[in-house]
């Protein structure tokens, strides 16, 4: 031995190829974490009912708010990306649709369906 | 997890870094509270787009019937264990130091029964008190 | 905590950019990671100029027409030179892949060259893969029988041996492993996609006895379900395989063990 000094650890996410499935699945992970969070914006509401008209207005003028609105179209998207990535998910989890070029199709298929779905939904019941 | 790793039980086929009941029970209840999901966010959008900006006799109304009710607990209820598994994956792949491990398990349980519980309650209130 | 970025002793910085060489013709600029254990410094980035009418098609020819002409000190294992040792595995413009089966028409532009991605470097381009070869050792990767020994060979037939088809092409090149954030983030106790699709091969081979005792082995937090399908594994292979499949079966079968229990 010539050295007694740690080695050092080769590079990785600053070199690696960031291709549209390793983005998807961190997005995965980041929308799984947003919706968990977002769990309270249900919580909060129903309890705001439960307890009385006025604490329901206040949630309503936070929800209704240019940024209560963000968060809920974000909130939306979150839901639509997860719930694809999730038949995404039990679909390999059978060992089907993992090849190539099968697999990128899917993963294609997950952003563009939740970036669809969102839009259509909002366009259908807030827009329009 | 506190013994530490070294390159002999690494090469032992017997080491073990958890429980492996626990890891296939939780694979298959994460898989199976995901299938439960698909159906409960169509309950979710036909709630949110009924009850968006209503009155709260309005939603009094329609989370007091027992249906919807029931329904939208087994909803927060099922999200709640999926949530619960999902973040305990992150922890387990982000959080090594073992005590602060422990600590973000034992929140994440108090985070997944806190959203549930008071869910439920609110829920509960509104179907027998109004 | 996991650590997302490099430690300080192990940051790359601007290396070397080595002089064009004389009355060359096409000319190929490398960037290549070097890292030197006997000198008290952190890793750096060369930049060589490789002639590319005096070099074969491959970056491996490359690497070593640049150990041959510019500078002997490179330092990069490799032996067969076709695809079937992976010995020369590395990153090549952001994937992992064999240098040697890696012809280096396939992209334009400089070419970027890396050890395999978070591993401990022992010198230049060699990242060190005992922990992997001890994770293999922890798969028992060999014929494990409770029958007697049969006079001739163990037999198979043709459909079973078909079941192997996919798996036994694997040469632990170590690409998919560490083309993985799941085993760049727990490589100590995630066993990786290419020793869990070894781990399959004997899983499945009708020959082997043991399979209820290598899915004992195998069910656990770490070994097995660090594995998120990030499809990573699957898309660097270069032998074309699918780790991230093989590890889908075994979790298939682990379930099916759950279930009829």
């Amino acid at each position: 031995m010539t050295t007694s000094r740690p080695r050092p650890t080769s590079p990785h996410l600053s070199v690696y190829h960031f291709a549209l499935s390793m983005i998807l699945s961190i997005v995965h992970r980041i929308t799984g974490v947003a919706l968990y969070v977002g769990t309270l914006l249900l919580m909060v509401w129903i309890a705001a009912a439960a307890i009385s008209p006025e604490a329901l207005e206040i949630v309503h003028a936070i929800f209704g708010s240019w940024f209560g609105q963000l968060v809920l179209f974000g909130y939306t998207w979150a839901l639509f990306h997860h719930l694809l990535g999730g038949l995404r998910y039990l679909l390999w989890d059978t060992a089907n649709g993992m090849d190539h070029p099968a697999r990128e199709w899917i993963i294609r298929g997950n952003l563009a369906g939740s970036i669809l779905l969102t839009l259509l939904a909002w366009a259908i019941f807030v827009w329009f | 997890m506190s013994e530490r790793i070294s390159k002999a039980n690494i090469a032992d086929p017997k080491t073990s870094f958890g429980s492996g009941r626990a890891a296939t029970r939780h694979f298959m209840t994460q898989r199976l509270t995901a299938m439960a999901n698909i159906a409960f966010t169509l309950f979710f959008v036909w709630m949110v787009v009924r009850l968006a900006g209503a009155e709260r006799a309005d939603m009094v109304a329609v989370l007091a019937n027992p249906f919807v009710a029931i329904v939208t607990a087994l909803l927060i209820v099922n999200v709640a264990v999926h949530m619960r598994i999902g973040m305990l994956e992150v922890i387990e792949d982000y959080v090594h130091d073992a005590r602060l491990n422990r600590f973000c398990i034992m929140l994440n349980t108090f985070f997944a029964i806190l959203v549930a519980g008071g869910t439920i309650l609110a829920l509960v209130k509104i179907v027998f008190w109004g | 905590m996991v650590e997302l970025i490099l430690p300080k002793n192990s940051r790359p910085r601007k290396g070397k950019t080595w002089p064009k060489p004389e009355g060359a013709g096409k000319l190929r600029e490398y960037r290549v990671y070097r890292y030197d254990p006997d000198v008290d410094e952190t890793p750096r980035i060369d930049t060589y100029f490789v002639d590319t009418d005096d070099c074969g098609p491959m970056v491996l020819d490359a690497l070593l027409w640049i150990k041959n002409n510019v500078d002997p000190t490179l330092t990069l294992r490799r032996s067969c030179r076709e695809g079937i040792c992976g010995s020369c595995a590395m990153n090549i413009n952001g994937l992992n892949t064999l240098a040697c089966t890696k012809g280096m028409e396939d992209s334009k532009g400089a070419v970027a060259v890396y050890p395999l991605p978070h591993m401990p470097v022992i010198k230049d381009l060699i990242p060190d893969l005992s922990t992997f070869y001890a994770q293999h050792r922890s798969i028992e990767p060999w014929l494990k029988t409770t029958s007697p020994t049969p006079k001739t060979e163990w037999l198979q037939s043709r459909p079973d041996r078909e079941k192997l088809d996919g798996l036994y092409e694997c040469i632990l090149c170590a690409c998919c492993s560490t083309s993985c954030p799941s085993y760049w983030w727990n490589g100590e106790r995630y066993l990786g996609p290419a020793i869990l699709l070894q781990a399959y091969r004997w899983l499945i081979d009708s020959r082997d006895e043991t399979t209820e005792e290598r899915l004992e082995n195998l069910e656990d937090p770490f070994k097995l379900y660090r594995c998120h399908t990030i499809m990573n594994c699957a898309k660097t292979c270069p032998k074309g395989l699918n780790p991230a499949k093989a590890i889908a079966e075994i979790r298939k079968m682990m379930v099916e063990r759950r279930v009829s229990a």
